[in-house]
């Protein structure tokens, strides 16, 4: 048999463009929840009723809010609550979805039948309603508000991702991993997962900002961050009303919430393209 | 000579993937005149697709035309206005399609979408166009039209959709008609052709195909055409050095010889048309091969045309292929004990059973009452068309699939018996080579990942692990150098030989080749099958192989079964089947086998 020599391997993009900006967008949101942490220009809470719903100047950087706090404290202030809040209930939902998702989409039958007409009706439920009738359930406050926006995410994870996981586990590297006799848990995360990773990103990065918000629902109907505590959904959520007096106040957590999410979605993109090469040459 | 209807002019087209542009077709010139039929053969990259979309000018977004034009009527279609091809597309050239169900309009009844073209290009309608519609369907064969015209593209089977397809392309009445693939409506084309004498270009990976139909052939490679002349010309006597290589490797159903890949793959390079594209891979390779660049020359009389150094001097480049040494026939003597026996096998599937069951199922047969015994070392092919239950039933042996009746015997034990450590070790001694390796190979892991899986299950120390899965890559033909690289960084041929080492490294006694050649290019099938031959020799396993296409049967296989809906219609010798095959079925399927010589039908028109 003649040997083959090894043709040259098709260039990978090098630096890849999505990967360096998603993960800088990603350190940034995290960077400004670390500072937060130790720092703010003002106390987040003070209020200043001379100076309200100010705009921009260099003693309020992202100007006043409504009782005049400097809403870049409270940007700084209230960071590492959204944070955890978007990332937290984001990782939860997909923590449940998942295996749900592998489980039923691999093995079919009946406990798919069975389990998916129960996800249906479960999203037949709009996601905040669920969130609430969960923290009806756990009581207010932060850990509770994760708790049930990462719980009323999930099925909407395993509607998504089974779709995928079906596709994936059509192709014969599935079959073949059966037929070598792999068990079950090792096709479903050794072989299927990493070829679902696409819609779990995309899903994923969205949930991070829908959490943010329905956060700020919950916090609004006083469930989640207690007042006078702020985080970025809050903080819009109290703006918005007083937009047409001035939109100023609303700028900065709509800013923070945008770098999170895309720099989440494009730092996942860059990941997946990174980590795995389905590039094809075809041209024919 | 008359004008050609279309002329193809030094046509370059290039594509740009991530900012670099990748040439497809480099320099192409070719005419069609009226009632010529051109086929262009050629493997995946050889560029027939992007020259035949080029005519259309249907080429994709990406592309570049950097040089030529395709002149049309006196106009040059490339650079045409969108209303003058809106004119010229359907109406005079007309495209049909390789695939029908993706083609045709599952929501339009098929009379509805012909009559489309019909009042689009011919301003016909009501009664007449209806009357029209039937008379297409007719003309490509298909019994009771009115029928037919009131379906859906769903209600017909695969033949008649592509019929369908082609009764629609008729239908502006053009004179020029583009075919991508056609491979199971050859006998409709070649009867319509003689009727309605419409000019054909159509673009194929089966020489066998295109020999069946082309009055000129082309022959294109990494983008170049190499060769271009008469079709008994190009295949009696190829002048071009890959289109001997190309004829060696078709395998042939007239003859059991084995047929003969070419090393290597084509070159992708974006330089590559320095020199010869061909050189790598050449036999006869000299220096300037790899220096210069060569012009199609007339290697002998006029219409024939060679793009090869050495085409004025055929001794250069050695002999026409001519048969190769028959394949030793297995010494029946030596036949043992069967390694896998299969008595009165049945495979159902439940339908209809609607949620958790409970609806009212009724168990369709998907293979009936099968038996045969196969030997070690031995090849049993599996023949049949899709949907013969040929993959149902290697599934069933695998246990893939449960059977519903029967026995399965492997190296004396029970196999539908087996527990689950009973079966694990199993599994481990019999393997499964898919069609399509792409869909085989998971694309997130590494060729080293992928073929040292077997020795994880099976259990072997990491440090074992890299010398054996080493040594089975050598076994088939790839070196360390792939160890580290992703599915997506190989060729069709290099992906089938990562499987086959997959499935090869755990040393199985039985084998199932669920078609493993069916989707690879015409040098490399031979190549796999001629590797496949020599595994068996090697590790001296058994194999089933599932296929459809009887010239690669004939070429491996002991004993041959065939299949039709679930049951065994044949079984017997390979010899015999194939020499002299009692069911009317194998008859019928032998019949069906495009060869390279063109038929002598031909001849008389």
């Amino acid at each position: 048999m003649n040997q083959l020599v090894a043709a040259p391997v098709p260039r990978l993009p090098r630096v890849n463009r999505y990967l360096a900006f998603g993960a800088g967008l990603t350190v940034l949101a995290l960077a400004v929840a670390l500072v937060g942490l130790a720092y703010s220009p003002y106390a987040p809470s003070k209020v200043d009723l001379l100076h309200r719903l100010a705009a921009p100047s260099p003693a309020h950087l992202l100007g006043t809010d409504r009782f005049g706090r400097d809403v870049l404290s409270r940007v700084l202030a209230g960071g590492w609550r959204s944070i955890t809040l978007g990332f937290g209930a984001t990782a939860l939902g997909l923590a449940i979805g998942l295996p749900v998702a592998l489980a039923t989409g691999f093995h079919r039958g009946r406990l798919d039948q069975i389990v998916m007409r129960f996800v249906d009706a479960l999203l037949s439920i709009p996601t905040l309603v669920f969130a609430l009738l969960v923290i009806v359930g756990l009581g207010p406050g932060l850990v509770q508000a994760v708790l049930a926006l990462g719980i009323a995410a999930s099925p909407k994870f395993v509607r998504i991702v089974r779709s995928a996981v079906l596709d994936a586990a059509s192709h014969d590297y599935v079959t073949a991993a059966r037929a070598r006799g792999e068990s079950g848990l090792y096709i479903q995360y050794g072989e299927i997962l990493p070829s679902v990773w696409a819609p779990i990103i995309v899903e994923g990065s969205i949930n991070v900002g829908f959490a943010l918000v329905g956060g700020a629902a919950l916090s609004y109907l006083g469930l989640g961050t207690q007042p006078p505590h702020a985080d970025w959904g809050v903080m819009i959520n109290e703006a918005q009303k007083y937009i047409s007096v001035s939109f100023w106040p609303l700028l900065g957590p709509a800013l923070a919430i945008c770098a999170s999410v895309i720099g989440f979605n494009l730092l996942g993109e860059g990941l997946r393209d990174r980590l795995h090469v389905q590039r094809s040459f075809r041209d024919d | 000579m008359t004008d050609p209807l279309i002329a193809i002019e030094n046509l370059t087209v290039s594509f740009a993937v991530g900012g670099v542009l990748h040439p497809a077709v480099k320099d192409l010139s070719l005419t069609l005149h009226a009632s010529e039929v051109v086929g262009l053969v050629g493997e995946s990259g050889s560029g027939k697709s992007t020259a035949l979309l080029a005519v259309m000018s249907y080429l994709p977004g990406n592309a570049v035309v950097e040089a030529g034009r395709v002149l049309h009527g006196g106009v040059d279609l490339l650079r045409a206005s969108r209303e003058t091809l809106d004119d010229v597309r359907g109406r005079r050239i007309a495209m049909i399609y390789q695939d029908p169900t993706t083609a045709l309009n599952p929501a339009m009844t098929v009379g509805a979408q012909i009559a489309e073209v019909l009042a689009r290009h011919l301003s016909m309608e009501g009664a007449r166009a209806r009357e029209r519609t039937h008379e297409l369907l007719r003309l490509v064969q298909l019994d009771d039209p009115p029928r037919v015209a009131a379906a859906h593209p769903h209600q017909l089977s695969g033949g008649m959709q592509q019929r369908v397809m082609i009764a629609m392309a008729l239908a502006g009445e053009p004179d020029v008609l583009l075919m991508d693939e056609p491979t199971t409506a050859l006998d409709v084309v070649r009867t319509l052709h003689r009727q309605i004498r419409s000019a054909i270009v159509f673009v194929s990976h089966n020489l066998a195909a295109v020999a069946q139909l082309a009055d000129r052939i082309g022959v294109l490679y990494a983008g170049e055409l190499m060769e271009l002349g008469p079709a008994a010309r190009v295949l009696e006597e190829p002048s071009h050095p890959y289109t001997r290589g190309l004829i060696a490797a078709v395998p042939r159903i007239g003859a059991r010889r084995l047929p003969q890949g070419i090393p290597g793959t084509a070159s992708r390079d974006p330089q590559r048309f320095t020199h010869c594209v061909f050189a790598d891979r050449c036999a006869f390779t000299a220096d300037i091969c790899r220096s210069s660049r060569p012009a199609l020359l007339v290697p002998s009389s006029g219409g024939h045309l060679s793009r090869c150094h050495f085409a004025g001097e055929p001794s250069r480049i050695g002999a026409v292929p001519g048969e190769r040494a028959t394949r030793a026939t297995h010494d029946r003597m030596h036949e043992t004990s069967p390694l896998l026996e299969v008595s009165r096998l049945s495979v159902e599937y439940r339908r209809g059973a609607g949620f958790l069951g409970l609806g009212r199922a009724h168990a369709v047969r998907a293979v009936r009452d099968v038996s045969f015994r196969l030997p070690r070392r031995r090849v049993l092919a599996v023949v049949g068309e899709s949907g013969s239950g040929k993959s149902t039933l290697a599934r069933a042996l695998l246990r893939l699939t449960p059977a519903a009746q029967g026995r399965i015997v492997f190296d004396g034990a029970d196999v539908r018996a087996f527990d689950a450590g009973h079966l694990r070790a199993y599994r481990r001694r019999a393997q499964i080579v898919f069609q399509n390796p792409t869909s085989s190979l998971n694309p997130h892991k590494t060729v080293a990942d992928i073929v040292a899986r077997p020795l994880v299950l099976e259990g072997v120390p990491r440090e074992d692990r890299r010398s054996r899965v080493l040594a089975t890559l050598r076994a088939v033909g790839l070196t360390e150098a792939y160890l580290d690289r992703h599915p997506a960084q190989l060729s069709g041929g290099e992906k089938q030989r990562v499987a086959l080492a997959r499935a090869f490294v755990t040393e199985p006694l039985l084998v199932v080749l669920d078609e493993p050649t069916t989707a690879l290019d015409v040098s490399v099938q031979a190549t796999i099958l001629e590797l496949l031959l020599e595994q068996k020799e090697r590790t001296g396993c058994a194999y089933l192989l599932i296929s459809h296409d009887l010239a690669v049967v004939r070429q491996v296989a002991d004993e041959v079964l065939v299949m039709r809906n679930g049951e065994v219609c044949e079984i017997g010798p390979a010899e015999r089947i194939f020499g002299s095959p009692s069911h009317p079925y194998t008859r019928e399927l032998l019949a069906a086998v495009p060869d390279l010589e063109p038929p002598a039908a031909r001849n008389s028109v």
